[in-house]
């Protein structure tokens, strides 16, 4: 086990390097001048030039890459070019916010979508699995924005039950808590959907499979077939969605963050991106990246404790 | 620049729809629209409260020589203070400088300090701080801004309170620039030792203005505080200081929708950033006051005039006076904008006093018969055509207010006189660096400044290609009269090469001012005391109170 982790974490520094490439190419390759973005659209050339020689625009992208992969290694991100800030102080205080976010949405994805998938999937073509269809589709049909806005005028504005906007502090102080309650419900709504329809599919193969039949066949009450034979061999499929939806939930929910004014890491990285402030969007995508390969990790370890055919070797 | 965020129009249909849901349930209807630049005054100002402004993004230094972006000079003009301001009108009046003397030979300025002023940390303002900052900017790599006070030759502190300004050249906007929130006053001792920390956060930040800088989440919130010592405020306000206010907190909130929801339920007071499409319902709201007011703007389409078929001025002109302001104004503008005239809005020193003279009227027959002169025959689809060659042109533009109506629109009266436009939308960053490799014939932009020369000069003295003189413009007469205006202190000579430089623009036809945009402020009914500056709207904020 000990060995398999250490195998797979090696296997990550060459993610790492690819990525760590690929943004630097396309941030390079893709139009836009930094430069031309700090001095001002018709800054006079000279400034524009000495802008860029400041942030060393003007040397070749080879030197570039190698000086950022230098400064990375000793744990320097580099700094904003738009507001001098280190890059890793920018991350650190977006990071937990984003996280905030992420984890409460989880939370409510699973808490709401296995029940609903399970009833549904137990309860086939029942009022209650059609009504679930239903809002699922509901669910992935509809943009997160207008989720968050609907959300936001009823609960927010009409009835002021919960904070409009902003971030409250941390999650287990009371206004923290409330201000995550929106944001978290609109970034789930989605994963909820998926998890539910996934969870039903799921079980519904499994409960066809002889095992339960043969379950069944023993006399074993149906609470048991169902959380304890039917559950655990269904969920694999879940786990590895629920992994990818995590992974996307921490790499910045931007239109979440945007309508709540939530300020978390996807609108650092979209100022940045639109800013053209390379340092701080490649910041932001390693720690996705690291964020998405910690996960996958962690769904994979998961499996051995949910399946214990699985080995790890 | 105008650095309005670009709006997903399936969002502004969703925010439409709310809209439309809100006036059904809004109450009774009342005009709640105040015009100028004046909210209501009610009763003697009291003490005490916070103010939070809800704003569309955040401030990013308040080192105030390492950016130009509006929402860093919005909290840099409340936390710094510089030697010259600029009045309401635009016109200069002393600040930190109590007055100041201009050599004969208009190369020496001798600038003479206000005593008793303190950094917030509690060192005096003196000559070597006012030194220090201006020494600092032209130095600093990377500024910029630091062009703007390029031709200061070395500056001198003959004693704590008298600073001597030597000009290379004589330069009739040095005091303009001084009184821009780049030119904001610096402690010299502080800044040096934070260095490039400086103006990243909080504690690395000194300032004399009347509010210090107590808090800043990134993205999120900045708080200020009232600096209590402060008494020295300029003659342009009432009140000297200390603020009414206890507080002041900026809260970014980027979603229009939230943002005035914010407003609406009394948690802001204020925002300069009001989504157009909320401007019609909240003219009943009983929770929102809209306040208008003018800064100096101009939405303007530019050509390339060494590109074909825009080389012939015939064709030029034909384009002027295909263009209907008056129908951008009323459909693309909601109304919120006047017809620009000129390329410098009335008002300003420079802008001509009838500019009805030099522009060009709506008028399509008269441009289809322009365009029939330059040869370019109507077609059979409606597309003009000359040696079998459609005229077709592209039009560049990337974001501005309202640009999903206006650009289409602007697309449909030039198709009218038989001129086909193709339209090329392209992202903020990656347009400014198309328009500089000048591939463009037609683009769409806007400009805000505060100076003549900061539109004149900035766009068509023929030094300043390939960008921001995005039209390959050389006028040998323009450049001298530019010339002359920038070397000049006597306004009314300066004024004059200014309106001379639009007459010949104009004249040229290359170069078309749409409309002047208007500013709609958000303000909740308690607050009071507001006078919005057209060049920073809330400035120092030392007027604003809340009422109960």
């Amino acid at each position: 086990m000990s060995r398999y982790v250490l195998r797979r974490l090696l296997l990550t520094l060459p993610v790492f390097f690819g990525v760590s490439v690929l943004v630097f190419l396309i941030l390079h390759l893709s139009p836009g001048d930094p430069a031309l973005m700090i001095a001002g659209a018709d800054a006079p050339p000279e400034t524009i030039r000495a802008v860029r020689e400041e942030l060393g625009l003007d040397r070749p992208v080879y030197e570039q890459y190698a000086s950022y992969v230098g400064r990375v290694l000793h744990g320097d991100l580099g700094r904003s070019v738009r507001s001098k800030e280190p890059v890793s102080q920018l991350v650190a205080a977006t990071f937990p916010k984003t996280a905030t976010l992420a984890v409460a949405a989880l939370v409510i994805a699973v808490l709401v979508a296995l029940p609903t998938g399970i009833i549904a999937a137990v309860r086939r073509n029942s009022w209650i699995d059609n009504g679930t269809r239903l809002a699922a589709f509901l669910g992935v049909s509809m943009p997160v924005f207008a989720v968050g806005l609907l959300l936001m005028w009823v609960l927010s504005y009409k009835l002021r039950l919960l904070p409009l906007s902003g971030y409250g502090g941390p999650v287990w102080t009371i206004k923290g808590f409330k201000a995550v309650i929106l944001p978290a419900v609109t970034s789930a709504s989605f994963s909820i959907a998926v998890l539910a329809r996934l969870t039903r599919s799921s079980m519904l193969d499994v409960i066809g499979q002889d095992f339960i039949r043969t379950a069944r066949a023993k006399g074993l009450a149906e609470r048991v077939v169902v959380y304890k034979h039917a559950l655990r061999n269904a969920l694999l499929p879940v786990i590895t969605v629920l992994g990818v939806q995590f992974g996307g939930l921490m790499g910045g929910a931007v239109v979440t963050e945007t309508i709540f004014a939530w300020p978390g890491m996807g609108r650092l990285a979209l100022n940045a991106i639109l800013s053209r402030d390379f340092p701080v969007v490649q910041g932001v995508v390693l720690l996705v990246a690291v964020m998405f390969v910690g996960v996958n990790l962690l769904v994979d370890l998961v499996y051995g404790f949910v399946d214990p055919r699985i080995q790890y070797d | 620049m105008n650095a309005m965020r670009r709006k997903a129009p399936a969002l502004a249909a969703l925010l439409t729809a709310l809209a439309l849901i809100v006036s059904a349930c809004g109450g009774s209807p009342k005009d709640g629209a105040t015009a100028g630049g004046t909210g209501g005054q009610q009763g003697q100002p009291v003490k005490g409260g916070t103010l939070t402004v809800a704003r569309i993004e955040d401030t990013e230094t308040l080192d105030p020589q390492r950016t130009t972006a509006v929402s860093s000079n919005h909290i840099n003009a409340m936390v710094y203070d510089t030697l010259v301001v600029q009045d309401y009108d635009m016109s200069l009046k002393p600040h930190l400088a109590e007055k100041w003397e201009i050599s004969d030979d208009q190369k020496t300025y001798t600038f003479h300090l206000k005593q008793g002023v303190k950094f917030w940390s509690g060192k005096d303002f003196k000559a070597a701080d006012a030194k220090y900052t201006l020494e600092r900017w032209l130095g600093l790599k990377g500024s910029p801004s630091s062009y703007l006070i390029k031709p200061i030759d070395k500056v001198e502190a003959k004693d704590d309170y008298t600073v001597v300004v030597t000009l290379k050249e004589p330069y009739g906007l040095l005091l303009t620039n001084l009184a821009s929130p780049y030119a904001s006053m610096l402690n010299s001792e502080f800044t040096k030792q934070h260095d490039a920390d400086y103006g990243t956060k909080p504690e690395t930040v000194d300032g004399t203005g009347p509010f210090k800088i107590t808090q800043w989440s990134r993205n999120d919130s900045l708080t200020l505080e009232r600096n209590d010592a402060y008494t020295w405020g300029p003659g342009i306000v009432q009140n000297k200081g200390p603020a009414y206010v206890d507080k002041i907190i900026w809260k970014v909130i980027p979603e229009g929708a939230t943002r005035m929801a914010e407003l609406e339920t009394g948690n802001a007071q204020f925002t300069a950033d009001v989504p157009a499409v909320d401007v019609a319902r909240l003219k009943s709201s009983q929770s929102v006051k809209l306040v208008e007011y003018s800064d100096f703007n101009t939405v303007f389409i530019g050509m390339r005039t060494n590109k074909a078929p825009l080389d012939d001025i015939k064709v030029r002109q034909a384009i002027q006076q295909a263009i209907n302001k008056q129908e951008v104004v009323d459909g693309g503008f909601y109304g919120l904008a006047t017809e620009a005239k000129s390329p410098v809005a009335p008002g300003l020193p420079g802008a001509p006093a009838d500019a009805a003279q030099t522009s060009y009227k709506y008028d399509p027959a008269k441009a289809g018969q322009l365009l029939d002169e330059a040869g370019w025959k109507m077609g059979a689809n409606g597309i003009r055509e000359k040696d079998g060659k459609p005229l077709k042109l592209e039009l560049w533009y990337s974001k501005g207010a309202n640009i999903e109506v206006v650009i289409p629109m602007l697309q449909a009266q030039l198709k009218k006189v038989g001129i086909q436009i193709d339209l090329k939308q392209l992202e903020w960053a990656a347009y400014l660096e198309a328009l500089r490799a000048g591939k463009h014939e037609l683009m769409y932009m806007s400009i805000r400044y505060t100076t003549a020369d900061g539109v004149l000069y900035f766009y068509f003295h023929s030094g300043q290609r390939p960008a921001p003189n995005r039209f390959e413009y050389v006028n040998k007469s323009v450049d001298d009269l530019l010339d002359k205006a920038r070397a000049s202190s006597d306004d009314k000579a300066q004024a004059k090469a200014w309106e001379d430089v639009q007459a010949q623009v104009m004249k040229d036809a290359f170069w078309i001012p749409i409309v002047h945009e208007k500013r709609v402020t958000g303000v909740a009914p308690t607050l009071q005391g507001l006078k919005l500056h057209p060049a920073n709207v809330l400035y120092k904020g030392l007027d604003l109170w809340l009422s109960k």
